[in-house]
């Protein structure tokens, strides 16, 4: 019991074995991720023979990038449209999470339900937005249909604004049920008992929700929002599709580049991409050392 | 031992009287518990003893108001609890698996119940030291939970709980994951705290040295139902059932028939009995292995009124601290455990010496 807890603090050394055992997934990192991104960091400090452009290492891409201020006007809404739908994505799954723990009737269909989006693509997902959210749409409809607006184009713009509340209602209504799903594992881990035991010691509900759940479903917390907020930070079609066009996220910018007339803007569009790497990078490695940071000091890692 | 506020000591060590009344609790499929009547005096240990599966911890969370009464009331000095929400019962609960919170340091962990309770901080840093220093963790109040012994862990669920001071302490099986030698440690540990706070205790155990030991009074229960509330002496000497006697230890068991008030007639022999208000007509006779005395016959009779019987010795199995010997007398058996440094041997005749007071009667 006092050392289950604890990462075992034998290493054993690396031998074939291992290699063997690592050689599929290696095979997919290095192979495929790895030649990807070195490629796309070659191209984007001039290397494309292919084009008939030979000027590695050539800063200038990435120097004239960084010196527009849409860049950072479109880093800040990437960045935005990631946070906003991990943390709005947040505060409804861990309530939801913790409903679900508990077996009630017809919990399990409406987990079911709620699990729906799981199996439904992106694309499907943003054409309902679409259809619901849109100032033609059906809330719109409904909304001047029972009066409340006298005409359906008086609906309050949801999506194609900056505020990309489209954006982030299609990733938070694919997000939710895969949030729920990691944080109703982890509570499962956890289990009842610290709980009951600190209701027991005098803590109201809020107490013990703030100070005995939370920071236990932590890990869940972190491991949920890491995923989500990488892909949402890397995510193209909802963006292109919901967004409120010029200045556009990250993704978007380099599809334009990519799908400019000028084939040479290839190389600024490789250049986006590797500054997207490079800042969504550090964001979950710095993310992921405050954690391991935290954990240390809880005497949890090694 | 234990240092308590001593303007709130007076009041502990009244204790709460705790009653339940018709107390139940349905699930869906099953009764866990049933009609259930018993009254805690205030400042009494009791222990509720059974298999797993009969009810106790159900009844013990009821109490502490994890979980609902199907029927039936819960009362505390008089007052009815039934509708105070777990928080505001001011009961400790220390539970097998301990439960302690894994992100907080030993010294948070017993800070917890106090600091929700908006106690101030200087006030908590000294009621917790206080604490610590009672269950001898001072050096440990900044590790984590995951950092401890077994034995330590056991302590802190301990210490967390007795520092907001509960008017009724709930144990449900809390030496269940201690080894032997810590568990008595433990043990005679907890008697002591449980006798210099005063708090009215219930504990939960399967264990019946360990029920026996600890209880002022014991309620054993079967299948969701009380089947016999006694004092330790009582529940082992004069069960009332067969089912009793049975989980109570290892005992002889024969049918018998009243010959008169205080006489039964036995396959063993009549024996003369002291209890006998079990009424007219057939039933059991129990007694312990080590209620029987066995002598030589040239040896005087014990002191005091004793049945005796006469018989021989047909084995002897030697276990350590007792040699048990089994005798035939009449058409039946008896078991007997003696002092191992006994000099029996296989084939002596002897005399069985039954006290009246250790013949228990058993109603079915």
């Amino acid at each position: 019991m006092t050392t289950s807890h604890r990462y075992s603090k034998t290493r054993t050394t690396f031998g074939l074995w291992q290699l063997i055992q690592l050689a599929p997934a290696l095979l997919v990192v290095v192979g495929l991720f790895g030649g990807a991104l070195a490629l796309a960091l070659l191209q984007s400090l001039g290397f494309a023979p292919w084009f008939g452009i030979n000027e590695f290492p050539n800063p200038n891409y990435f120097l004239a990038l960084w010196s527009e201020p849409d860049f950072w006007r479109s880093l800040w809404l990437t960045l935005y449209y990631g946070l906003a739908s991990t943390v709005v994505g947040l505060v409804i799954s861990v309530p939801l999470a913790l409903t679900f723990e508990r077996r009630f009737r017809g919990s399990k269909t409406l987990l079911a339900l709620t699990r729906l989006p799981l199996m439904i693509p992106y694309t499907v997902g943003i054409a309902l937005a679409l259809l619901m959210l849109g100032n033609g749409g059906i809330l719109s409809r409904l909304a001047a249909g029972l009066g409340l607006i006298t005409d359906p184009g008086e609906f309050p713009r949801v999506l194609q604004t900056h505020w990309g509340w489209g954006v982030i209602a299609v990733y938070v209504w694919k997000q939710v049920p895969f949030m729920t799903l990691a944080l109703l594992a982890v509570l499962m881990g956890i289990g009842q008992g610290t709980r009951e035991a600190a209701r027991i010691l005098g803590a109201s509900q809020v107490q013990v929700f703030w100070r005995i759940t939370l920071p236990q479903l932590m890990p869940g917390v972190v491991s949920a929002s890491l995923i989500c907020f990488a892909f949402n930070v890397g995510a193209f079609e909802a963006p292109f599709i919901l967004g409120g066009g010029h200045p556009e996220t990250l993704p978007v910018l380099a599809w334009r580049y990519f799908n400019d007339a000028n084939y040479t803007y290839q190389l600024q569009g490789m250049a986006v991409i590797v500054s997207l790497i490079l800042v969504s990078g550090s964001i979950l490695v710095g993310y992921l050392a405050i954690v391991r940071r935290f954990e240390r000091v809880r005497g949890k890692a090694p | 031992m234990l240092k308590v506020h001593p303007s709130e000591t007076d009041q502990i060590r009244q204790g709460t009287r705790i009653t339940l009344e018709g107390l139940s609790k349905q699930y869906a499929d099953q009764t866990a518990v049933h009609h259930m009547n018993l009254d805690v005096a205030g400042g009494e240990f009791v222990v509720l003893l059974g298999p797993s599966g009969c009810g106790k911890t159900t009844t013990l969370r009821l109490v502490s108001g994890l979980d609902t009464p199907s029927a039936g009331d819960i009362a505390f000095d008089g007052h009815t609890v039934a509708n105070l929400p777990v928080q505001q019962r001011n009961v400790g609960l220390v539970s097998q698996r301990f439960n302690l919170f894994p992100h907080m340091r030993v010294y948070d962990n017993v800070a917890f119940g106090l600091s929700v309770r908006g106690v101030g901080a200087s006030e908590i840093r000294e009621r917790v030291h206080v604490m610590l220093e009672a269950v001898q963790l001072v050096p440990y109040a900044d590790r984590f939970p995951s950092q401890l012994s077994g034995g330590q862990m056991q302590r802190v669920a301990i210490a967390r709980t007795l520092v907001t001071e509960p008017k009724v302490l709930l144990l449900d099986e809390p030496f269940a994951s201690l080894d032997t030698s810590l568990r008595m440690e433990m043990r005679s540990f907890l008697k002591e705290l449980q006798r210099d706070m005063g708090m009215t205790t219930l504990l939960v155990t399967h264990d019946q040295t360990e029920a026996m030991d600890l209880a002022d009074r014991i309620a054993v229960m079967f299948d969701g139902h009380l089947a016999q509330v006694g004092v330790p002496e009582d529940v082992y000497h004069h069960p009332i059932s067969e089912r009793v006697a049975r989980f109570m230890g290892a005992s002889n068991i024969a049918p018998a028939t009243m010959v008169s008030p205080d006489c039964i007639d036995t396959p063993w022999g009549k024996l003369q009995v002291a209890k006998a208000d079990v009424g007219a007509g057939s039933c059991k006779a129990m007694v312990r292995y080590e209620a029987i005395g066995i002598s030589l016959d040239k040896e005087p009779l014990l002191n005091g009124p004793a049945n005796r019987l006469s018989g021989t010795i047909t084995s002897i199995e030697f276990l350590g601290p007792v040699k048990r010997c089994t005798v035939q007398v009449g058409a039946e058996c008896l078991i007997a455990d003696q002092p191992s440094t006994s000099s029996l041997q296989v084939g002596q005749p002897v005399a069985v010496l039954i006290c009246p007071d250790h013949i228990g009667l058993l109603r079915k």
